[in-house]
């Protein structure tokens, strides 16, 4: 069979979040909850659908991709404002070029391509909009001695290095790192989002962990000091 | 067993859980021995602990609410962007088409007309006899024995054939002859070939 024409229920591998990423919108029609919960109605057959002149199939493509288009977005982006207008504008651009998707190829490999790219560009303009450094962000939070052990306090801290440091990483790096450990996807399926060969991903996420790992370090160290 | 700095290249893979089996199993024997290799190991699933814990309490932060809206949304934009496609396309069917294509095709039918009409004024199917001035003959190359050729129109009379046939020399074939005489001995230059 056909790849893809398989249904691509998939899963988000080593993300703890799979539910959150997969679960159907609220206030569907019952028409479009079925056409997106049918595992065997593929992504093709639901863009061959709304090519023949029908409107739920479409709809029905957005309940299924949407959560996970926003996360992606978030995830590389890093608001939530940004990525909700990325998600919407590449379901804007699947569209209105529906017509040329090929139907040998996956559909979500297609689709995460023209979200990556909204994505990157999203972020190389919010970089140059509001450059922060970890330097300036380490200032602005809470020192962990003060905290006494709070731990969510913690927490939010740590969370906050970690955005910091996804900030700090280069867009390339970081698209690799977000959708292989965040979302799971192997870098054979990485490679065609990025139009990238298979090898070049391998070692962006290489890279990206190690420079991930070494400003990691370099933060755990200095606020422990 | 693999030194450290073999193994420190596959650490992030080995953390991420990349590695083939047996490269696996060979990074964690060393760690297992090596002291420092596994502090490196720490840091690494450490921060990407910190990384997939980040991700994961981002997600708690947006709600169902906030899906539904961004579905509806999402629907609303494409509905539009369809509305704005189909309202542009009979303004395109009522334009008899882009200016330039209809100024291309019309220079297109000029120049290949005009190509036509000096084709055949070139040409000497189409040209009307006209008389030469005091025509000489033209000699080709050519196989066989010399021939007289006129132009169009040179109206004087053709020499009688020759009574003998023409000698050899005359044309590409008459040349290699003539090549062949020489080594047999005949004299040379040949008489000239009678008009």
């Amino acid at each position: 069979m056909n790849p893809a024409m398989e249904p691509n229920r998939r899963s988000v591998g080593s993300s703890s979040a799979e539910p959150a990423m997969t679960s159907l919108p609220a206030g569907l029609s019952s028409v479009v909850h079925a056409l997106a919960a049918d595992a065997s109605v593929s992504d093709a057959e639901l863009v061959r659908r709304t090519l023949a002149g029908q409107e739920d199939p479409f709809v029905a493509l957005v309940a299924r991709y949407q959560r996970r288009a926003f996360w992606i977005a978030f995830h590389v982006v890093g608001r939530v404002e940004d990525a909700r207008d990325v998600a919407q504008e590449a379901f804007v651009r699947l569209f209105r070029s529906l017509d040329r998707y090929d139907y040998a190829r996956s559909f979500y490999t297609w689709f995460y391509r023209i979200v990556m790219n909204l994505a990157i560009d999203a972020l190389r303009k919010a970089r140059s909009s509001h450059a922060a450094s970890i330097e300036e962000l380490l200032g602005a939070l809470p020192d962990a001695r003060e905290q006494g052990g709070d731990e969510p306090l913690q927490r939010d801290e740590e969370n906050g290095q970690v955005w910091a440091i996804l900030d700090k990483l280069d867009a390339k790096f970081r698209a690799v790192l977000v959708l292989r450990d965040i979302h799971g996807l192997s870098c054979r399926e990485i490679a065609p989002m990025l139009k990238v060969t298979h090898a070049t991903a391998r070692w962006r996420l290489h890279r990206g962990r190690q420079m991930f790992r070494d400003h990691w370090e370099r933060l755990q160290g200095r606020s422990e000091r | 067993m693999i030194p450290c700095s073999g193994i420190a290249d596959r650490l992030p893979e080995f953390v991420g859980g990349d590695l083939a089996s047996a490269d696996a199993a060979a990074v964690r024997a060393h760690l297992i021995a090596c002291h420092e290799c596994r502090r490196q190991a720490g840091t690494l699933q450490r921060a990407r602990g910190a990384l997939l814990g980040a991700a994961a309490s981002a997600m708690r932060g947006i709600d169902e609410a906030d899906f539904t809206a961004m579905h509806r949304s999402i629907v609303a934009a494409t509905t539009s962007a369809l509305q704005a496609k189909e309202s542009a396309q009979p303004a395109m069917q009522r334009r008899p088409g882009p200016w330039w294509l209809v100024a291309a095709a019309a220079l297109l039918v000029c120049g290949m007309w005009f190509g036509m009409q000096s084709r055949r004024d070139r040409s000497v199917w189409h040209r009307a006899p006209t008389a030469t001035p005091a025509a000489s003959s033209i000699v080709v190359p050519w196989s066989g024995p010399r021939l007289d050729m006129r132009l169009l129109g040179d109206e004087r009379p053709m020499a009688p054939p020759p009574s003998e046939p023409a000698g050899f020399g005359s044309g590409l074939m008459g040349r290699h002859r003539l090549r062949a005489l020489v080594d047999e001995g005949v004299p040379m230059p040949l008489p000239e070939t009678p008009r």
